[in-house]
């Protein structure tokens, strides 16, 4: 059985080699060339196939030099906090910035320590009337207020 | 002397009432923009382009650059506080500064980037006044291999920005170049890795990823925490600079505004690395190295005034050749346009009080900017004690609202919440995110130019080595890449030597 | 029966065309906006701006203009292509986003003649063919003999593979029939700042970006194609006078709006916009930035224009194998 002795580096190099053997892999379909005239794919190319290579290395060193402990993963906060910044996106054209603030306000604050549904609202609606004073009434930006407003 | 006359002349211009009150309107303006994360002075300098219809030329020029210079101290105040970069030249900022701020020192931190900005600006705009022209024609004498050599010594030196693994800081710079190279090719117009979605034909922007990446993956990171643990420390120590601290950063700042200001005239992209270069000179040459990414003060002092004295200097190319160094001076030409005057050469002798009236302007606005963002320190500094969850919710909003703003596309947010997780993944592995930016920056330059000197030498590779400049900085690449690979080196050979 | 069929649809036609007469009258009651589908500071924009200033004083709505660019222009584009055709969102466009994209790009996601209801052209732009003072020529005929003597030794920039420089450059060569290297740019300006510094020998380039530099010395202009001279040029002579008449390569801007669009709107908006190119006072701010009014006759003038300039420059593309999508 092999034993990972660095968590961090075995991962992070695996993590590597994907990115790069993806790149290597996407930029096939790009003209080539040769080295003194590339063409599109071949510093991807280039690029990519290093990053696999030095990927494969980090990875042995994981196998092979013991590293620290890894850190936990906290699935709430991540998954929260990421989970309201998108639906803010997909609420803010179709619904409006007023009711986007509200959706973003309230899953994040779910990610957080201490949830106090009114202090969240009451968050909420101070960010809403305050982005509309300034955003919208004082810079002039062009972002949907209320739903179907475009 | 006829430098003195020029400036007595240039004086005479901004310190009329009309221009004063649009210098602090610019500035004002720029300040609040900066701060703000996405809206950059881009977007408000093109907003404000009509109110200026009404202005003399003078005037209207004076409160544009106000903006963009405005801009610049107001992004260093966000990347301090809770780590967003406002500009792409902040990034370097947030290493330190952040660090500062979290250990209740954000009002040194805050104190040392307006004055390190204040003596850049009044540097470089001495060396504007005194030597615009024979430097705009050094810019000349930069050819694409010179870029790409120039491109090399950046990459090489964001090795040294890594405070911890240099093998995995090198696949970060890779990593953020492949990341960097999504979008349109420009040597041969083919739009790559792009999946046939629009808003991925000009490539990720700069300001997304530092978001997702430093912005999103930062709030996620302190929410993590549980308990009463405070993510900014209680006891607040002052809000000016110790003796020791002023010791420290003064070399510092006069380092960086030099390099600063050498690296702003070249238009080819020169501004956004002085920061990172200054950043990775303190390092090296510090005695204290650990300190870096810790909270140390000569990492924020020396790109603080690396980046706002490439700012002014990138008026350069701009006030003698009419060339633009970035999108912020095409806009300017514009606005130049409108009022009916041609920048170019002929603006020094043609319009002497345009030119030395904004030179002179730039100077007088980097004093208000001073005198005004010194005492919001204390303000600032208050901010942060707001408790982190009434902070956060308002974070991830004017990062929000930001993004939205630079091309009113919500796939831009959705792009910087991938970056969030990416950034997120980045920290538990120990992989650093610096490394990768300064790669998704520079790579596609470095490729822009590789290929193109290749095209114009015709295939021959020795077109790097027979251009004087180019060679020099590819000597200097491998110089540096030796000392930087050295001591790791030597010290792994120690560790087999103990045991 | 019949007859009631008729007159009922002859009542509902006058109720038609009377209520969309009437909004052609009560138009504008909202802001007007102007997309320009590139960023603020270049030609398109100093169009965009000043007809909208005008169209503000004579309309009496406030007339906002907005950069969307990205995407070569066609971000912009696509946006107003989509829009409501109301009349409140119009698009400052030109030779390369409505005639030269569709001669280039297979998956465009507009189509110029389907999508969008012209209004007028604004202005017309030549070209300079402006060289490093380093050639060794002093006119057309000195460059044409130079680069058949060196077939691929010049190198010319352009601000992107497609671009109108771009294209400029590539009908130079079908027409003299020289051969010439391209080398594309991420913009007009850092092509001249190449050129300035010699690394490329000329550019086939708008006269706005590198006049400043022709006029003070550091860049040779050898002719301009159009009829007349430019007033800012002078001493730059035409093709035809520097005895290349055939080339005669010319770019233009003008503003259209979503197809659909009521005609009361457009021929209103066709009004406006040409009185104000009229004014001799826009005439010659227009004039020193090296841009020609030159507004059509009608709406369908400028439709038939468009047409005519797609056609023209696929045969431009087709024979200089021009791919950008590979």
């Amino acid at each position: 059985m092999i034993k990972i002795l660095s968590f961090k580096d075995f991962f992070a190099g695996l993590m590597f080699v994907a990115f790069g053997g993806t790149a290597v892999w996407l930029a096939q379909v790009y003209p080539f060339g040769s080295a003194g005239r590339m063409g599109p794919a071949y510093f991807p190319t280039l690029v990519g196939g290093l990053l696999t290579i030095l990927g494969a290395i980090v990875s042995l060193r994981g196998l092979a030099v013991p590293g620290q402990k890894p850190g936990s993963f906290h699935c709430k906060p991540l998954i929260l906090v990421l989970a309201g910044v998108v639906l803010f996106g997909f609420a803010l054209e179709r619904l409006g910035l007023m009711i986007a603030i509200f959706t973003l306000v309230v899953f994040s604050s779910l990610g957080g320590t201490e949830f106090r549904i009114r202090g969240v609202l009451i968050l909420a609606a101070v960010l809403a009337l305050g982005s509309f004073l300034v955003f919208i009434y004082g810079l002039g930006l062009q972002i949907p207020t209320w739903p179907f407003s475009f | 002397m006829e430098l003195l006359g020029n400036i007595g002349l240039g004086l005479g211009v901004a310190l009329t009432l009309v221009n004063l009150v649009y210098c602090f309107i610019g500035v004002l303006v720029g300040t609040l923009v900066g701060v703000l994360p996405g809206l950059g002075p881009l977007a408000t300098m093109a907003m404000l382009l009509p109110l200026t219809f009404n202005l003399t030329p003078v005037t209207a020029l004076i409160m544009l650059a106000g903006i963009y210079y405005g801009a610049q101290y107001g992004g260093s105040t966000t990347a301090i506080l809770v780590n967003l970069p406002g500009e792409s030249s902040s990034v370097v900022t947030c290493l330190d500064g952040y660090q500062m701020a979290r250990q209740g020192r954000a009002g040194p931190a805050l104190a040392v980037a307006a004055l390190a900005s204040f003596f850049a600006g009044t540097f470089a705009t001495l060396v504007i006044a005194a030597f615009a022209p024979p430097l705009a024609e050094v810019a000349l004498n930069f050819g694409p291999a010179a870029y790409f050599s120039l491109m090399v010594l950046g990459l090489v030196s964001a090795v040294v920005l890594a405070a911890g693994s240099l093998l995995k800081a090198f696949c970060m710079i890779l990593l953020g170049i492949l990341l960097g190279l999504i979008g349109t090719d420009v040597n041969s117009g083919m739009a790559r890795f792009t999946f046939n979605i629009s808003a991925l034909t000009d490539g990720i922007g700069f300001v997304i990823v530092a978001m997702g990446v430093f912005g999103f993956t930062e709030v996620i990171l302190n929410l993590e925490v549980k308990g009463k643990r405070e993510i900014f420390a209680k006891k607040v120590k002052n809000l000016w600079l110790t003796k020791s601290e002023f010791k420290a950063a003064a070399p510092a700042v006069l380092r960086g505004t030099l390099l600063g200001s050498m690296l702003g005239i070249l238009p080819g992209g020169g501004a956004l690395l002085s920061s990172f270069a200054a950043y990775t000179l303190e390092k090296r040459i510090s005695k204290n190295q650990a300190q870096f990414g810790k909270g140390a003060i000569e990492g924020v002092a020396a790109p603080e005034a690396a980046n706002n004295a490439g700012a002014q200097t990138s008026f350069i190319p701009l006030l003698t050749l009419g060339i633009p160094s970035n999108p912020v001076m095409a806009l300017m030409i514009g606005a130049m346009m409108i009022h009916n005057i041609q920048p170019g050469p002929q603006i020094v002798i043609n319009q002497p009080q345009l030119f030395w009236g904004m030179i002179a302007s730039m100077w007088i606005g980097n004093l208000m900017l001073v005198i005004f963002n010194l005492p919001l320190i204390g303000m600032w500094v208050r901010l942060l004690s707001v408790p982190y969850r009434l902070l956060f919710p308002s974070i991830l909003l004017f990062c929000g609202i930001g993004i939205y703003s630079l091309s009113y596309n919500t796939f831009d947010i959705h792009i910087a919440a991938l970056f969030g997780l990416l950034g997120y993944i980045f920290v538990k592995l120990e992989c650093e995110p610096a490394p990768l930016m300064l790669g998704f920056i520079l790579g596609p330059m470095l490729e822009e130019y590789l290929r193109r000197a290749l095209l114009l030498s015709r295939g021959d590779p020795l077109t790097f080595f027979t251009n004087p400049i180019s060679a020099g900085m590819l000597i200097a690449s491998a110089i540096l890449l030796v000392i930087v690979i050295l001591p790791a080196v030597r010290k792994k050979r120690e560790d087999v030597f103990a045991e | 029966m019949v007859k009631i069929l008729c007159r009922s649809l002859l009542l509902l036609a006058i109720v038609v065309f009377t209520v969309t007469g009437a909004f052609g009258q009560d138009y504008p009651t909202q802001p007007i906006r102007i997309i320009v589908p590139y960023t603020a500071g270049g030609s398109s924009d100093y169009v965009g701006r000043t007809v909208g200033a005008k169209l503000q004083e004579n309309l009496g709505r406030p007339v906002v203009v907005e950069n969307r660019p990205g995407g070569n222009a066609v971000i912009g584009t696509e946006l107003v292509a989509k829009a409501r055709p109301d009349g409140y969102t119009l698009l400052v466009a030109g030779f390369s986003v409505l005639a030269a994209n569709m001669a280039m790009y297979k998956n465009l996601p507009y189509d110029t003649l389907r999508d969008f209801a012209p209004i007028t052209n604004v202005q017309d732009s030549q070209i300079v063919v402006a060289v490093n003072p380093k050639v060794p020529v002093n006119s057309i005929k000195e460059l044409i003999a130079y680069a058949k003597a060196n077939p691929g030794k010049l190198n010319y920039g352009s601000a992107g593979v497609g671009n109108t420089l771009h294209l400029a450059g590539e009908m130079f060569c079908l027409t003299t029939g020289v051969i010439l290297t391209h080398v594309p740019y991420k913009g007009a300006s850092q092509a001249l700042t190449d050129l300035l510094g010699g690394s490329i020998q000329l550019m086939f380039d708008l006269p706005q970006t590198p006049l400043s530099n022709i006029q003070a010395g550091r860049l040779k202009a050898l002719a301009v194609t159009g009829e007349k001279r430019l007033d800012v040029l002078p001493d730059v002579p035409t093709m035809a006078q520097a005895g290349v008449p055939e080339y005669n390569f010319a770019t233009w801007t003008g503003l259209v709006a979503p197809a659909n669009t009521p005609p009361a709107i457009v021929d209103r908006l066709f009004k406006e916009i040409t009185k104000a190119l009229n004014q001799p006072a826009v005439r010659d701010s227009f004039a020193k930035q090296a841009m020609v009014v030159k507004p059509n006759e009608s709406p369908e003038a400028f439709r038939q224009f468009i047409k005519n300039e797609i056609d023209r420059i696929r045969k431009v593309v087709q024979a200089a194998d021009i791919k950008p999508e590979g």
